[in-house]
């Protein structure tokens, strides 16, 4: 890991790095500040697959045990159903959250976006908690 | 087992690489040099036409490059997935360039060129004997969608590849292939575990892109008997623990297996280790062979002919009323052309021409947007009939607030419209039962 890796606690207080006041009064960051990579690409025509991946383990288990991205909050903030939505996975060895949504082609036109590689910017900004104790929501 | 090395040159022949990266990567006594050249994300517009994502005289140079360090090295050269496609019509293309380039180069070798074409007929008694399913297009194949194709291929796996390699070739062109399979191909014919050659595959196929910093570039892998070592070409770029683990996430949906036409490989029990700065050692792939040989095929069919048009517009009159505008163009097209087959799309950019539907922000009033205007019809001229129509109805629509009364839009071009040629949709995306590993893949071979 490297030295000069951003550390988590340090954002969530520092206003410079876009933390944000939560309802309950507590401090939320957006993903943007948390993950090194947000991306979403082709996983095959039908399909893409987005993938958010944190620097290092303690920031990736605290934005699991937040639950930003669960089936259900990917569905709400895309607007599609759940059922668009064919997998959700935490992937520990990469320190990351991957997720793949369903799509249809049109019949002529296809698509706008033929990589599906535009498809991620919602994700930057979707607040994650992290005040309180972070360790005890962890599994 | 002796140490195998392969140098993957880039992630897809076409997109180049650093020439000191190249270099240096051959210094390191590569066995194999190994490159993808095909993808299917650009759409079914390269396999319907026969054409290629890059322009010919990229290919060749990137191939000319490729030729020399292979005579250099005095090691075989395996290209997969044939100018972008992998059909009939790109392997000869790309047979042809590597023709000229010996000729120019006065090289001399046995050359292997695969097919991996799909005989329509082979298709339909599969769909008959019910070995044809969908993979994830959402529609069942028929015999109709077969009829319609332009041309049918299947992804080979290694095999093909590893017998043209047992002939003699030294230089190999093959159609269609899975990508880690290509890459695969000389390690399993050299005796390796073919888990960890195609999970070593799967990475290398993307060039240096699992490095940091990322990028289209050399990359090279080893395969030892229990584990591989990644290693990027350029001295600038390192396999990282996160580069190397963040690949396995990309452009597929299971990070945690790989599937292919003979198995699965397992990548659960993976173990990655930083042995320095700039390697990782990756251990613990395992196969999941299946009973039955599965093939993924990939189809296109023509869907008309497109003319398109780009406009802009800055008056906030309109782009407040822009929905209003589109519907009532749509309607004005499909009364004067209607029931002809025709199609027509605006994507409103700097609104949610990117995502659409999926556009959380589409509410939101831009100071300016641009309009692309899309026409499909069954012949060329009739689509770029519609999208002049289009494009003159949207200059001089009255629409409700309007204050300008010269000209609705902005056009950068003249002549405003481009006409684009065919439009092609995927008509096969599906699995299907082979008899072999080899039955669909014809090897031909010449001594250049």
């Amino acid at each position: 890991m490297e030295k000069d890796q951003p550390q988590l606690e340090a954002k969530g207080v520092n206003g410079r790095t876009g933390a944000q006041p939560e309802n309950d009064a507590g401090v939320s960051v957006p993903l943007s500040q948390l993950a090194s990579v947000i991306r979403s690409k082709l996983a095959g025509p039908f399909r893409v697959t987005f993938d958010v991946i944190f620097k290092d383990p303690a920031t990736y288990e605290r934005v699991v045990a937040a639950g930003v991205l669960t089936k259900e909050r990917i569905a709400k903030l895309y607007g599609v159903p759940q059922s668009q939505i064919s997998s959700v996975f935490n992937v520990p060895m990469a320190y990351a959250i991957k997720f793949t949504m369903k799509r249809e082609l049109d019949p002529f036109f296809a698509t706008s976006d033929s990589h599906g590689a535009q498809q991620h910017a919602p994700l930057l900004t979707v607040l994650v908690p992290v005040k309180g104790s972070p360790k005890a929501r962890v599994k | 087992m002796e140490a195998i090395t392969v140098l993957a040159p880039t992630g897809c022949l076409g997109c180049g690489w650093g020439d000191a990266a190249l270099k240096r990567g051959l210094t390191l006594d590569p066995d194999v040099i190994a490159v993808d050249a095909g993808s299917s994300d650009s759409g079914p517009y390269y396999l319907g036409t026969g054409k290629t994502l890059f322009p010919r005289p990229v290919l060749k140079k990137q191939l000319r490059d490729l030729l020399i360090a292979r005579k250099q090295n005095k090691i075989p050269l395996i290209v997969g997935s044939a100018n972008t496609a992998g059909g009939k019509p790109h392997v000869d293309e790309l047979v042809d360039i590597a023709r000229e380039i010996a000729r120019e180069e006065k090289h001399h070798f046995k050359m292997a060129w695969i097919y991996a074409d799909v005989p329509k007929d082979r298709v339909k008694q599969a769909i008959r004997s019910r070995q044809i399913t969908d993979f994830e297009a959402g529609f069942p194949l028929t015999a109709k969608l077969v009829d319609d194709s332009v041309g049918i291929v299947a992804q080979m796996g290694y095999e093909p590849i590893a017998k043209a390699l047992d002939g003699g070739a030294d230089v190999i062109i093959a159609g269609r292939a899975c990508d880690d399979h290509a890459i695969a191909a000389y390690p399993v014919y050299r005796g390796g575990d073919p888990a960890l050659s195609i999970h070593m595959g799967k990475i290398l196929e993307c060039g240096a892109f699992a490095s940091e910093p990322f990028g289209m570039d050399v990359m090279l892998g080893t395969l030892e008997k229990d584990h591989f070592v990644l290693e990027p070409g350029s001295l600038k770029r390192r396999a990282t623990l996160q580069a190397v683990g963040g690949h396995s996430l990309y452009e597929r949906e299971d990070p945690f297996s790989i599937a292919g036409p003979g198995g699965t490989v397992d990548l659960r029990n993976c173990e990655y280790e930083e042995i320095d700065r700039r390697r990782v050692r990756v251990s613990g792939s395992k196969m999941e062979s299946s009973k039955k040989y599965i093939l993924k095929l990939e189809g296109a069919k023509r869907a008309g002919f497109r003319s398109s048009a780009m406009v802009g517009v800055r008056c906030p009159t309109l782009i407040v009323e822009i929905d209003w505008v589109i519907a009532e163009l749509k309607r004005h097209a499909n009364h004067v052309y209607g029931g002809k087959d025709i199609a027509t799309r605006f994507l409103v950019y700097g609104r949610d021409a990117v995502m659409g539907e999926l556009e959380p922000m589409r509410d939101r009033v831009p100071h300016e947007v641009g309009v692309l205007i899309d026409a499909a019809a069954p012949t060329q001229e009739l689509a770029h009939e519609i999208c002049n129509f289009l494009a003159l109805e949207l200059q001089h629509i009255v629409y409700p607030g309007q204050l300008n009364n010269a000209c609705n839009v902005a056009f950068a071009h003249a002549p405003r419209e481009v006409d684009a040629g065919p439009l092609y949709s995927w008509s096969v995306y599906h699995l299907m039962e082979a008899k072999s590993a080899t039955e669909f893949f014809p090897i031909h071979m010449d001594r250049i």
